[in-house]
């Protein structure tokens, strides 16, 4: 039969027999202590009796707490802090030697360059213009007095590089000693 | 003139329970909720008050677990009896009592008897346990056909055919001599 057409109503008889009975039973305190036991087990309930445990803080307690979790903080940031400058130092002076590095190498290569430059100059000093050969020679010489003065400058005491730069004074002192008589002729010609 | 404080409603002891773990809070839910839970369980089962006890202490821990979930739409007796309705459901299926609703009925003779005439709640016990749970909650608890089908996981076309079932089954225990035997619609 279909549901909706089921046409099967209780009598007022019937009706009065299920009003009759009753809604509700007591279940007795028994189950009800059970059940309370069970949820206390699981955590659920806490007895009147035994609040939940509250934790209470005293004032100095908390004070100390306080202060050490700070001297904590302090501390980590310091170490921190340390650990980050020394890995700069770290940082810095691996930079420092890998310029230094770079730099002792590009002395060896312009050195070489420079040197390769001479030896050309040398060569074709033979078939070049006295005037161009004259000019190269002064800049080398002059190339070669600027790199004693910076070899002087990192190691004053350096032999060859004070030899160098002594055989440059003594030249200079010659030709200015050369130059003089002409400078006295002209100051003759000028006052007399 | 002295009055008594009006109770705490539902609601606030059921916050009461879940935040604080109120045992207080918890007591009195339980002894507004249990004696109408208690006694559905109890004929939903088949009148064993031993197996109405565990029903009814399993409906309120779940209840408890499920507490924080429930959102008030239903009143709180009938979200309780629904819970109460699956802890027993679980239960006769264990015992292999119950049959699933959207089923086939299967066919049922009514239990003999000294032919003397029985009373009402002593027939509902001798209901198969389908037909005995959709009666009681529409001709004893008053719920309607789509509540019932929420409850049970039914369609409420599905309930109110078992409704059908369970009152011819009915007359057919209150009225013996009529030596009908029942087929199922």
């Amino acid at each position: 039969m279909n549901p909706l057409e089921m046409d099967d109503e209780l009598t007022p008889d019937e009706r009065a027999l299920f009003a009759a009975l009753p809604r509700e039973r007591d279940s007795g305190h028994l189950l009800e202590e059970r059940t309370v036991r069970a949820l206390r087990e699981r955590g659920v309930l806490h007895a009147p009796g035994k609040p939940r445990r509250v934790i209470r803080f005293h004032p100095g307690w908390l004070t100390g707490a306080i202060a050490a979790g700070l001297a904590l903080f302090l501390g980590g940031l310091t170490t921190g802090q340390y650990l980050a400058t020394r890995s700069m130092g770290e940082v810095v002076t691996a930079v420092q030697q890998q310029d230094q590095k770079q730099a002792a190498l590009l002395v060896q290569q312009t050195g070489s360059a420079y040197v390769q430059a001479l030896a050309k100059l040398s060569q074709v000093s033979n078939t070049a213009s006295g005037a161009q050969g004259q000019q190269g020679r002064e800049v080398a010489s002059s190339m070669l007095r600027a790199a004693a003065d910076e070899v002087v400058r990192m190691n004053p005491n350096d032999p060859v590089a004070t030899g160098i730069l002594a055989a440059f004074d003594r030249a200079g002192a010659q030709q200015r000693a050369a130059a003089r008589p002409d400078t006295a002729a002209k100051q003759s010609v000028v006052w007399f | 003139m002295r009055t008594e404080p009006a109770p705490a409603p539902d609601r606030a002891l059921a916050d009461a329970l879940l935040l604080e773990g109120d045992e207080r809070a918890f007591r009195e839910l339980y002894q507004r909720h249990t004696p109408r839970l208690f006694q559905v369980a109890l004929r939903v089962v088949g009148g064993s008050e031993h197996d109405a006890e565990d029903v009814v202490q399993e409906t309120w821990i779940r209840a408890t677990e499920k507490l924080a979930g429930f959102r008030w739409e239903a009143a709180f007796g009938t979200w309780l009896t629904g819970i109460g309705l699956n802890v027993a459901r679980g239960l006769l299926r264990k015992r292999g009592r119950w049959v699933e609703l959207e089923a086939a009925p299967e066919p049922w003779r009514p239990p003999p008897h000294d032919g003397e005439r029985i009373d009402l709640e002593r027939a509902i016990a001798l209901l198969p346990a389908g037909y005995r749970t959709v009666l009681v909650l529409h001709d004893v608890e008053g719920y309607r056909h789509d509540e019932i089908g929420e409850m049970l996981g039914v369609s409420p076309g599905t309930s109110k055919s078992q409704l059908f079932n369970a009152r011819r089954s009915l007359r057919q225990v209150l009225e013996p001599a009529k030596g009908r035997t029942h087929e199922p619609a």
